[in-house]
């Protein structure tokens, strides 16, 4: 890539010494004011004048020349000052609103600012979306036509007393449309795209806030940096390297938009976008501010905090790391790697649910130490919102806390969004309360699984490597595993063969079954299963036989089968056992020093780890 | 070749040109050889999940006396010699692969002993030497005269 580029594609309306009409009181315009302009070489201010009191107005319109569209979640944005915020009205009251209209004689105010909320005045840059509120003015002049052309500002003065001199009212850059700050382009050797970038400052902010422009889309203030619009990194012609860290940032608390006004996107998917240790809060509720990665492209976020916001939407190529979502709407997620990240008192509406995981990618090592806390309404931690039925998902050392006890609750850990089929969740070191409500599909959780270790060793207690050890299921007990059990039909496509059992097989994705019967051979062994239902699976045969098998089919599950370690002797595996498994196996090394066969023979515990170790006798 | 082992019938095959030809028609299974080679199977990738072919007794030497090597092929496996007409003779250990085979046209030729089959010693061809021929006698005077025959 290049040196980073910023743009944006805000127009112009009136930038410096640009005509001005005075509208409703106030005293004289000055439009070429240099003493305190905030863009460019000068602005527009308002004089004082003695009947500027007692709620009445005075402001001053721009024509444009022709009429403006403003784009779907768009605005005007003007840069609006005031020096005398005490006497002004309350901004319920119109303190200070911007005014757009067809005419000087009509026009709508909209407010934005007044004496509860713009304390020290100075220089402000507001939003003001008319498609959403021209509906709902401050007021109305005149009969506007709800075309857009005369753009400015009114200030109401509520105080019996005026402003006794000066210009207390100031207005400079008007502009409208989306208000997207673009991100592109940014490589190691050019310097990536940022937020601040180094001193001299370089980044997005630097650019946004040049007294040659000022937008007022990234505002640093403080050491903070106040957003507004949208921010986008990459385009769909031109990618980002995006990385900034340690940054604070405010989303303006922007009252005259729609919801979708304030955000933040991703695009292209050649882009990367990295955040350490990003604080972003939005000060406002009309607009939060959402997080969208519209194109799957590699995005870090790491130690991140998002407070207040809005949605999150993430992709497969996104990984938020140790982030807090912290009272913020929904985070979807499409197979993202979220792990140890907190979803803290998230403000869904009721039935919904703080992280919506989109398809049935198995969530092991992705949302391993995650945390979710209730927020005020009933809601769900986690839906699973794949209709996808058979699916096992993994949640790993996760807490949920606050949610109900009580399953098929509107406050149930755990949604499920599949209508048919078995939902198998596995619970690894998770705590809280986790139930599970359900659009139909059967919800099965399973907690913990257990450790199976084969030593192998010798009369004397040592050690023996290498040798092959099996291990199966046995009758007998409690358990579940499939012991010889009943297979219907075993079928194949080429060298996939399906497996049907007559009753459910209990047996998960990447176990080993040992089938027998099949008169064709190739059908028979041990084999890695892929679970397709829960009485079916398949697994992969070394040659298509021609035919399905024939025969008295049947399946036991495999614990083990494999060598031990070398050099320790050790062989294990890890499995949720849902009861405690017989087994029976045995251990064997035939390559010299030979060994008879050392029986191994037991039960699994469900509960805890199990740990075998075979006596193997010399056989030389 | 080797020997082979059909999983679905137990059936434990061994090929003519395993065995140790004699000349004649006669040849010769070496049944220590034979046990070793069913160890290699039954812990290979396909043998290890089925039960093991054979019992192993190996020799023992008790008081200079070497009780024979003892392989014991258990059901329900079978064994089946290569189909021809020439006899085996099963030497190196006791065994009871005659009791086990598949009956063909190969004749099976078992030479089990009843358990002693070696005297070692130091002499040459495993024979005693006179001293330890003197202590075998003594120790033999001495049993019977303690009526231990």
């Amino acid at each position: 890539m290049a040196v980073p580029v910023y743009a944006t594609e805000l127009t112009d309306i009136t930038t410096d010494s640009d005509a001005f009409t005075t509208v409703a009181g106030g005293g004289a315009l000055t439009t070429n004011e240099t003493d305190f302009y905030i863009q460019g070489s000068n602005c527009l201010s308002k004089a004082t004048q003695a009947s500027w009191d007692n709620n009445t107005y005075g402001g001053a319109l721009h024509d444009d020349g022709a009429n403006r569209t403003i784009p779907t979640n768009g605005a005007v944005f003007a840069w609006i000052y005031w020096w005398g915020p005490n006497v002004l009205a309350t901004e319920a009251n119109g303190g200070f609103a911007l005014a757009i209209g067809n005419l000087t004689t009509a026009y709508k105010t909209f407010e934005v600012r007044g004496s509860d909320n713009w304390e020290f005045g100075g220089w402000e840059c507001v939003p003001v979306d008319p498609n959403t509120f021209w509906a709902s003015p401050h007021r109305t002049v005149g009969a506007p036509d709800g075309t857009y052309r005369w753009f400015g500002a009114e200030a109401r003065v509520a105080s019996a007393t005026n402003i006794a001199k000066g210009n207390p009212f100031g207005l400079d850059a008007i502009r409208y449309g989306r208000g997207e700050l673009r991100c592109t382009d940014g490589d190691v050797t050019n310097g990536y795209a940022s937020f601040g970038g180094s001193s001299p400052d370089t980044g997005a902010a630097a650019w946004d806030n040049a007294v040659a422009r000022r937008y007022g889309l990234l505002t640093p203030r403080n050491g903070a940096y106040f957003q507004q619009g949208l921010f986008i990194m990459g385009l769909a012609g031109t990618a980002v390297d995006f990385r900034d860290s340690n940054r604070v940032i405010f989303i303006q608390n922007t009252k005259k938009v729609t919801s979708l006004f304030n955000g933040f996107e991703i695009r292209n998917a050649s882009s990367r976008v990295d955040w350490t240790n990003i604080s972003v809060q939005a000060l406002g509720t009309v607009s939060r501010g959402y997080f969208t990665v519209v194109d799957n492209a590699d995005v870090n976020l790491d130690t991140c905090t998002f407070t207040d916001m809005d949605t999150f939407t993430f992709l497969a190529a996104t990984a938020a790391l140790s982030c807090t979502f912290r009272r913020c709407n929904a985070v979807t997620a499409t197979g993202s790697d979220l792990r140890g990240s907190g979803f803290r008192t998230p403000t869904v509406a009721a039935d919904a649910s703080g992280l919506v995981w989109t398809d049935a990618t198995e969530t092991d090592g992705l949302l391993d130490n995650a945390t979710f806390s209730k927020g005020t309404n009933d809601h769900h931690a986690v839906s699973f919102a794949s209709t996808t039925t058979d699916v096992d998902y993994t949640l790993r050392n996760i807490d949920f806390s606050g949610f109900n006890a009580t399953p098929a609750s509107n406050d149930s850990a755990i949604y499920v969004a599949a209508t048919t089929g078995t939902i198998t969740i596995y619970l690894i070191g998770c705590t809280g309360n986790i139930t599970a409500k359900s659009a139909g599909a059967a919800v099965t959780f399973i907690s913990d699984p257990v450790t199976v270790t084969v030593t192998t060793k010798d009369v004397d207690g040592a050690v023996i490597g290498s040798a092959n050890v099996f291990l199966k299921a046995a009758s007998g007990g409690s358990g579940i595993l499939p012991v010889s059990a009943t297979v219907n039909t075993i079928t194949r496509i080429s060298t996939t063969a399906t497996a049907t059992h007559a009753a459910v097989h209990n047996m998960s994705t990447g176990d080993k079954v040992y089938i027998q019967g099949a008169n064709q051979d190739v059908y028979n062994g041990v084999f890695t299963i892929t679970v397709t239902t829960t009485t079916a699976y398949t697994y992969t045969i070394a040659s298509d036989p021609g035919t399905n098998a024939t025969g008295t089919l049947t399946a036991t599950f495999v614990f083990l089968k494999d060598t031990t370690n070398a050099g320790t002797g050790v062989l294990s595996m890890s499995r949720v056992v849902a009861a405690d498994q017989n087994v029976i196996g045995w251990a064997r090394k035939s390559s010299n020093p030979y060994y008879k066969e050392g029986i191994i023979s037991g039960t699994v515990s469900s509960s805890g780890d199990t740990t075998f170790s075979p006596v193997l006798i010399s056989d030389d | 070749m080797a020997i082979t082992i059909d999983w679905a019938t137990k059936v434990i095959f061994i090929p003519q040109n395993y065995l140790t030809d004699l000349g004649g028609n006669i040849y010769e299974l070496n049944v220590n050889t034979f046990r070793l080679d069913l160890r290699d199977i039954e812990d290979n990738e396909e043998g290890i999940p089925f039960q093991y072919t054979h019992i192993h007794n190996t020799e023992v030497t008790l008081g200079g006396l070497t009780l024979s090597r003892v392989v014991e092929i258990i059901a329900p496996y079978t064994v089946t010699f290569e189909d021809g007409q020439y006899a085996v003779n099963l030497v190196g250990a006791n065994n009871n692969i005659a009791d086990r085979t598949n009956v063909n046209q190969v004749s099976v030729r078992s030479s089990n002993s009843a358990g002693m089959v070696t005297v070692s010693g130091s002499g040459s061809g495993g024979g005693l030497t006179a001293e330890e021929h003197d202590q075998l006698m003594k120790t033999l005077t001495v049993a019977k005269f303690l009526g231990l025959k």
